[in-house]
């Protein structure tokens, strides 16, 4: 079994990556996210779905670049009939699909199919890091230290690295309930540890982000195994902490596809289910780091300044 | 090949144009700028109706509706007054200056909104003086007239 996969990922990326796609497209279902009966993005759906089924059992049928063609169209109807709710891995796939319509047509696919793999993932990193640099409230940590107080997801490393207390959590929701209220400026404090690893994660996104989109975007500079070991250091240190499976696995598809080894494409489909299992051991982790931030003692009432940061005004 | 990352990039250059510009949020809209910023857009909405007991005001919650999702990824005058409009044409249940979705249960003690008031407002962490920071954007006030016109909007500076 294992033999056979590694031969069949030792061939070009057109003879698999269209098969490989829309199992993907099935599994995450995009429309899903939003197809009301009756409108446009339920009418989309049902096409979408149609389309795919098709192209998984009549194989030839999904090597043929009108298919891809369509399944395009389709695809960036559903994002315009539900612009609002989106996600950018739903865009990322169509550019994907798009990609395949143009290389599937062309003479030499598998090459096509590669390059056009490598300068997605290039372009969309680029852009992730330059918006966070952009970003105000990202750079100085507000965006990292209000997931860290409010976000589930980032409750485990809140609560056992940045020592984040009940006390505080709720100092900040009471703050951040004033402001929804009315009130121009609400203060709350920030434990020292707190700030420091939003800092840390701050800029550790901005400089791995940074660090995929020049080894992608400069290929010719960087060896395969540069490649892989940056995007999958961005996907370990991201995806152990936030729970993205769908943008995970597109990402871990068009790396597939840019590296030339059929041994490497097997590695890299073990990190991509990795990622499908990601979710559930973080999930798990959830209730635990709730029970630990539930018994941590709260800090007595005006001794709070050893541990906090000062407030500047 | 370079034909899809043009076309997203072309796509980011439209995401940043509207959160700039419409003051769209980061997270939609195809520019990959998720995680990047801390920035909540928040609707409150209340409506005025009509009782047994005279003239009372209720703040509405618990809504999923699409114009308020719509409304709130890209708070535009347009999808704001989209928004009041279903506000307008909603039967709703109120307990405790509480309005939701009236549920067929509470059919029989169901209110419509003689106005309906919206303040759009920008909450934000502010980590440098470590506190969150309220910005009314926009301020709203539709009446349930036959024409539906407002009857206030006031765009904050």
């Amino acid at each position: 079994m294992i033999d056979w996969l590694r031969d069949y990922l030792g061939t070009p990326p057109d003879v698999w990556a269209p098969q490989l796609t829309l199992v993907l497209l099935l599994f995450f279902r995009p429309w899903a996210q939003h197809s009301p009966a009756g409108t446009l993005s339920s009418l989309v759906g049902v096409t979408y779905g149609l389309c795919i089924g098709a192209g998984l059992i009549l194989t030839p049928v999904a090597h043929e670049p009108l298919f891809w063609a369509v399944l395009t169209v389709i695809h960036f109807a559903w994002i315009y009939s539900a612009y609002h709710l989106a996600d950018n891995h739903h865009y990322l796939e169509g550019y994907w699909c798009l990609s395949l319509a143009l290389a599937l047509g062309g003479a030499d696919a598998g090459d096509a199919l590669a390059r056009s793999a490598t300068l997605l993932i290039g372009v969309v990193f680029l852009l992730a890091a330059v918006w966070k640099l952009a970003s105000r409230s990202f750079r100085t940590g507000a965006f990292f230290l209000q997931s860290m107080l409010f976000d589930r997801r980032f409750l485990p490393i809140s609560v056992w690295i940045g020592g984040l207390s009940l006390a505080v959590q709720d100092e900040h929701r009471q703050a951040r309930t004033r402001a929804h209220q009315g009130v121009a400026f609400a203060p709350a404090d920030l434990p020292r540890r707190l700030t420091a690893v939003a800092g840390v994660l701050t800029w550790w996104t901005i400089a791995i982000e940074m660090a995929v989109a020049i080894v992608f975007l400069a290929p010719a500079a960087f060896s395969d195994a540069a490649r892989i070991a940056v995007l999958v250091l961005f996907c370990i240190t991201t995806y152990v902490l936030v729970p993205v499976p769908a943008f995970g696995h597109i990402l871990v598809l068009l790396l597939l596809v840019s590296v030339p080894d059929g041994t490497w494409r097997m590695w890299l489909l073990a990190v991509s289910c990795l990622i499908s299992v990601t979710p559930d051991m973080l999930f798990a982790t959830y209730p635990i780091a709730k029970r630990s931030l539930a018994a941590r003692p709260a800090p007595p009432a005006g001794a709070a300044p050893a541990a906090m940061a000062t407030t500047p005004h | 090949m370079w034909i899809p990352a043009l076309a997203a990039a072309l796509v980011a250059a439209h995401h940043r144009w509207m959160v700039v510009a419409r003051g769209q949020t980061s997270w939609k809209g195809g520019g990959f700028a998720m995680f990047s910023d801390a920035t909540e857009n928040d609707l409150l909405t209340s409506i005025t109706y009509t009782s047994g007991a005279g003239s009372a005001t209720a703040e509405v919650t618990g809504v999923k509706d699409l114009r308020l999702v719509a409304a709130l990824a890209v708070p535009t005058e347009k999808a704001i007054r989209d928004w009041a409009r279903h506000v307008l044409d909603t039967d709703w249940f109120v307990q405790g200056g509480v309005a939701m979705v009236c549920p067929l249960r509470f059919a029989a003690s169901r209110v419509r909104a003689d106005r309906v008031s919206i303040t759009h407002r920008r909450v934000c962490f502010d980590a440098g003086a470590r506190g969150y920071r309220s910005v009314v954007v926009r301020e709203m006030t539709l009446a349930a007239s036959p024409s539906g016109e407002a009857t206030g909007d006031r765009l904050a500076s």
